[in-house]
């Protein structure tokens, strides 16, 4: 026998989609509970991208990708707070020119620049969206530097971080922002949670059964009957749940995400490693994006080991001297998400094009000429055996050496497996997430995305978010 | 895990710390038994398949050996295979390194 649980409002997941739409509800004073598959841990119980924070934060301790040639890792947070616990806080707001793209393509009603803008700027006051209070970190500044020297666009991105007064920041995450604001509001929020389906009825979702996990280590079956399900697990999660329930009309199809191929570089000094750099390469932007990447010893060697496998011990010598580096790409291929019976997990899919992997293979040599601008003396390229270039002319062995048996590739940007918009026949959802066919079921997360924006999504994410929760509320 | 999971966390990377190997195979365990299952089930086919040949070949017992049979197959022309010694490397790499970077 199931415990039953009423609210008037459910959401399904508690990252970047889920507690924004519970702070603003809750705040509006409507009765909200937030349900979490993963556990609640104290934001600063482990350090940023470190082993324990794998094991503790990370679905699947991070070992999880999309089938195709090649595989892709991707990496998703589980916890309270989401993807938004373990990603590196930068924050760009949606290009302008997307937003129109996205708004006639897909028939996004009332989806303009200037609404979107209002949303940001509500986000960015209450994450503290703001750039360094000072000098960029080596690791950042080789980036401008190098782009500079080849005469390229970059730019320092701000970030969710607030800072105290001696220049130390704190990433703002959802469990320290929108998830404690919701809560002040009355929210309720129930982690270790798993929501198992949708019953659904009447053109409408009746109950909500999941299992909780409590600390004792027992399982109990709870039964949630909510007005409004609100299902903001992510862009792998969201449509996985729909189709164990036997939603599918356009669901789980049209994944997108930012391919992505990394370059360890190693510089004639000593580097920082406690943080990510903030600059970004925009000359190609948005359709490719030169960035750096969390770079602790264990990354390091990682980046290294592709290039490197015959003589790691070697290349790992000064390891401090060496900094990933990564080149992102907005891909044409794309991707499925489909919920396999009896399976806990969705089995995903990636189709990357012939023109993908050039474009890659593209981004790569340009990341090699940006490090080398910037005076690295060695670049290990994420391939399987290399090659490893010390000067520009090494870098034109890669255009033929990135091949889908040898690139390395991951990504952690997911979007678009619930697309929004009116026109049905390429939409899940409509143009404020309400899920075709279902008067009581709304998607608000990252799935919604109509196509990956080429630069980090949390903040159209919230942006979107927080418009169609205000949309939600105009009908209550 | 399965026995050629348990030989490469044993083996792999070869100068591990001998202090560091029980959580370097803690990790190995629990990386592979988070993993989706459909992922875990055609890991571990292969670690019962790899594993018959490895055992075959003479090359199990000699870590050595054994680690450079799995560096050999992160350049398969097989995809899975070439997959399967990049994702064990990859977590006994990155479990070795964390965990000398902290002691």
């Amino acid at each position: 026998m199931s415990r039953v649980l009423d609210t008037e409002i459910l959401i399904v997941g508690s990252g970047a989609g889920g507690a924004v739409t519970a702070a603003r509800l809750a705040e509006a004073g409507r009765s909200v509970t937030i349900v979490e598959e993963g556990p609640w841990h104290d934001p600063d119980a482990v350090e940023p991208f470190s082993m324990e924070e794998m094991v503790a934060k990370y679905r699947h301790q991070g070992a999880c990708a999309a089938l195709g040639s090649p595989g892709i890792a991707f990496a998703e947070g589980r916890c309270v707070g989401g993807s938004t616990e373990i990603n590196s806080g930068l924050y760009h707001r949606l290009p302008a020119e997307l937003a129109t793209e996205w708004k006639a393509s897909y028939d996004i009603a009332e989806f303009d620049t200037e609404t979107l803008d209002h949303y940001a700027s509500e986000i960015e006051t209450a994450l503290t969206v703001s750039q360094l209070p000072g000098p960029a970190p080596r690791s950042s500044a080789i980036l401008d530097e190098g782009a500079q020297g080849l005469g390229w666009r970059a730019v320092e991105f701000a970030r969710v971080f607030a800072y105290d007064e001696r220049g130390r920041g704190t990433k703002q995450t959802m469990a320290r922002t929108f998830i404690p604001r919701a809560i002040e509001a009355g929210a309720e929020v129930i982690p270790d949670c798993t929501v198992v389906s949708l019953r659904r009825g009447g053109g409408r979702i009746t109950g909500v059964k999941c299992q909780q996990r409590h600390p004792s280590g027992d399982t109990e079956e709870l039964m949630i009957r909510a007005d409004e399900v609100i299902v903001c697990g992510g862009a792998i999660q969201t449509p996985a749940l729909l189709q164990r329930s036997g939603i599918r009309w356009r669901i789980g199809n049209g994944l997108k995400f930012h391919p992505t191929v990394k370059v360890a570089a190693r510089f004639p000094y000593e580097v920082d490693h406690d943080d990510v750099p903030m600059h970004r390469v925009t000359e190609f932007a948005p359709f490719l994006t030169i960035g750096g990447s969390a770079s602790r010893r264990g990354h390091v060697a990682l980046a290294i080991a592709d290039a490197a496998s015959g003589n790691l011990d070697e290349a790992l010598e000064q390891w401090e001297n060496v900094v990933v580096y990564y080149a992102a790409i907005r891909s044409v291929g794309s991707g499925k998400v489909l919920a396999i019976p009896g399976l806990r997990s969705p089995l995903v899919t990636y189709h990357l094009t012939d023109g993908d992997l050039s474009c890659l293979a593209r981004g790569l040599v340009h990341l090699g000429e940006v490090l080398l601008a910037a005076g690295a003396t060695e670049l290990f390229p994420s391939i399987a055996g290399g090659p490893i270039a010390r000067s520009r002319s090494d870098l034109l062995s890669w255009w033929n050496a990135l091949t889908r048996s040898s690139a390395n590739l991951m990504t952690v940007h997911l979007t678009s497996t619930v697309r929004m918009g009116e026109d049905r026949s390429r939409t899940g959802a409509d143009s404020f997430g309400r899920v075709w066919g279902y008067s009581n079921l709304r998607v608000n997360d990252a799935s919604l995305l109509p196509d990956a924006p080429g630069v980090n999504p949390q903040a159209a994410i919230m942006a979107i978010a927080a418009r169609n929760a205000d949309h939600l509320l105009g009908k209550l | 895990m399965l026995w050629l999971e348990c030989r490469i966390a044993a083996s792999i990377p070869e100068d591990a710390n001998p202090e560091d190997r029980p959580e370097i195979e803690h990790f190995l365990e629990t990386s592979l038994a988070a993993m989706p299952q459909h992922l875990r089930l055609g890991v571990g086919g292969l670690s019962v398949l790899l594993g018959a040949i490895v055992r075959m070949q003479g090359v199990a017992d000699d870590p050595h050996s054994l680690a450079k049979t799995v560096a050999a197959w992160e350049t398969s022309r097989i995809g899975f295979v070439r997959q399967y010694a990049r994702l064990m490397t990859s977590l006994t790499l990155f479990a070795e390194q964390e965990l000398a970077a902290v002691s």
